[in-house]
């Protein structure tokens, strides 16, 4: 029986690693995308300085190729939305695993206590 | 050095400490990051500044001399060429071509982001910070001891002060309870009137209550009985008797109907009643129980269908004075032979009943009161020609014989059995209280079972006498 339960308890463990894991990525992806975000919007700030003459690049692989202001704008304002919604359903998975996590550690808590019950026994039948 | 004072003193503290101290470990950590982020920036603002002024001073000469870095390890003298064209990187991999100042200006606005990025992480730091020195201050306090505690001079003066005031307080309460003692010395008093008062109106009550029985008494009978009773009294009423009262009674019985006197019947039947009324122990119960019964049955009052046997008696002459009625008009409803009230109110009963297609119920009728029927049919005659020989019988003792002994008897007595089959459609109470009465009648004369029921307040009259 105690044999059984530690097994149970280990794969739990694992499930709730792999949760955690699962999680500290989606965190780490949502943090990289808040900083593109400053930073595009940054840069929408700086072209909207610009005068319209100005000569805009972008760095696409080891090339520089030139780009139209306007068209510098709205790839910046796309990008922003684009990591605006990206950011978004980040929050919704963040959420989500969240709920998992503590679905798991409930589950884990469980079966710690059965262990130490199952020890117990085991202790005083010994 | 967070970290090995907590340690310390971890190894000092008892275990309870032990959330306390990880509490510190997790501030400090904290604090760390801030100062760090701090760090940081200031150093990306000294960069920003020396880059700014880099650029104020490039484009001073067309071309620089310098010395260019080659690979990691080399350098190589070179000459900057166009001094005032920038590409300016704005984020995201995409740059702009500046002159000089344009990118200076470029700077100088990432610099002000930087002061306020640092601004941001030094209130952080600041909070953090005061986390960390209360939660010192309270490792503190675990180290020397709470603090909480009153120094014991604090305690004595506070015990002093507690003294006054439980004295204080006592003397408040006992004034407040010499002045609510008084008065309710004097209330006590004044209650004690009023009862006495009350209890004086009570009887005065009763006694009119009984006045008014006593005047529809018209019967000597009872004072008869009751005079040497209610002389033995007299004395008791008398000694019990108190002056208030003297004054109120006299009066009031010259008020009433009746002549009322100390010495006589009905004053002393009133006496009585205050008697029972003081001395409520008294065993004075069994006289009020006669007197009852003599007064109520005087009185007007409905008997119960099945219990009492009066009602039975009379039902069952009813019965058979119906049985007539029935053969001659089943239906009773033109027939012009009204004998009875209730053959009164059983007409008007069919009358209102049979239009609106009812059927007469026998628990609708009221039972009649008398025992006797104010009929002009010969029922009467038989029933008093059988109450008679009923009187007869019982006198002459239990053994009287059964019903082959006296034909008359045994004719009614068929004709009953008769009458009780022949109104059971019509009359279920009256045969449910004559059977009733023929079974209370056998508690007095058990071995004749086909006796005449007779009234409990003939039997007890019966036994009186006897």
């Amino acid at each position: 029986m105690a044999e059984g339960l530690q097994k149970k308890m280990q794969q739990e463990v694992e499930k709730f690693k792999a949760v955690q894991k699962e999680y500290q990525s989606v965190i780490s992806s949502r943090q990289q995308l808040d900083s593109q975000l400053t930073e595009n919007n940054g840069v929408k700030e700086e072209l909207n300085l610009l005068e319209s003459d100005a000569n805009v690049f972008k760095l696409i692989g080891p090339v520089l190729v030139k780009q139209d202001l306007e068209e510098a704008h709205q790839n910046v304002s796309k990008r922003i939305d684009y990591i605006t919604g990206e950011t978004k359903r980040l929050d919704k998975a963040i959420e989500d695993l969240d709920k998992k996590q503590d679905v798991q550690r409930e589950a884990l808590g469980k079966l710690q206590q059965q262990l130490q019950q199952a020890q117990v026994k085991a202790a005083m039948k010994a | 050095m967070a970290t090995a004072d907590d340690v310390q003193v971890s190894s000092v503290t008892s275990g309870s400490s032990n959330p306390l101290v990880q509490l510190l470990q997790h501030q400090t950590k904290a604090a760390d990051i801030v100062k760090e982020k701090v760090k940081k920036l200031t150093k990306f603002k000294e960069d920003y500044e020396a880059l700014k002024a880099r650029l104020e001073s490039l484009p001073d000469k067309v071309s620089h001399q310098v010395m260019v870095p080659f690979g990691s390890l080399a350098f190589v003298p070179g000459r900057v060429k166009h001094t005032n064209e920038i590409l300016c990187l704005l984020g995201d991999n995409w740059f702009v071509e500046r002159s000089a100042k344009q990118a200076a200006k470029i700077v100088e606005r990432r610099i002000q982001g930087c002061n306020e990025s640092l601004k941001r992480f030094d209130d952080e730091l600041k909070l953090v910070n005061s986390w960390c020195d209360q939660a010192n201050k309270f490792k503190k306090d675990l180290n020397q001891g709470l603090n909480i505690l009153e120094t014991e001079e604090e305690d004595e003066q506070w015990r002093e002060e507690h003294r006054k005031r439980v004295r204080e307080y006592k003397q408040k309460m006992a004034a407040l309870k010499q002045a609510s003692a008084e008065e309710s010395h004097e209330r006590s008093e004044e209650e004690e009137l009023f009862r006495r008062l009350d209890e004086l109106e009570m009887e005065e009550e009763l006694q009119d209550e009984l006045a008014k029985l006593g005047v529809g008494n018209g019967d000597i009978d009872w004072g008869d009985e009751l005079v040497e009773e209610e002389e033995e009294e007299e004395d008791e009423a008398i000694s019990v008797e108190e002056p208030p009262e003297e004054e109120e009674e006299p009066q009031e019985e010259e008020n009433k109907k009746k002549s009322v006197r100390w010495s006589e019947s009905p004053d002393a039947v009133k006496q009585f009643r205050r008697d029972e009324l003081i001395l409520p122990g008294a065993a004075h119960d069994g006289h009020e129980e006669d007197k009852n019964q003599d007064t109520l049955k005087i009185t007007f009052k409905h008997s119960p269908v099945s219990s009492s046997s009066a009602a039975a008696s009379s039902n069952k002459r009813k019965a058979k004075f119906a049985s007539f009625i029935a053969e001659a008009d089943p239906s009773s409803s033109s027939s012009s032979v009204v004998s009875s009230p209730s053959e009164i109110f059983r007409k008007f009963r069919s009358h209102t009943t049979e239009p609106s297609g009812g059927e007469p119920s026998s628990s609708s009728e009221p039972k009649s009161i008398l025992k006797v029927k104010k009929s002009t049919t010969p029922v009467i005659e038989i029933v008093q020609r059988q109450k008679q020989k009923q009187k007869l019988l019982e006198e002459e003792g239990p053994d009287a014989s059964g019903p082959a002994a006296d034909p008359d008897r045994s004719s009614l007595l068929q004709q009953q059995q008769i009458t009780a089959v022949g109104d059971e459609v019509k009359e279920r109470g009256e045969t449910a209280s004559s059977q009733v009465g023929a079974a209370a009648e056998g508690g007095g004369d058990e071995s004749v079972n086909t006796h005449r029921p007779v009234s409990r307040f003939r039997a007890a009259r019966m036994g009186k006498k006897l």
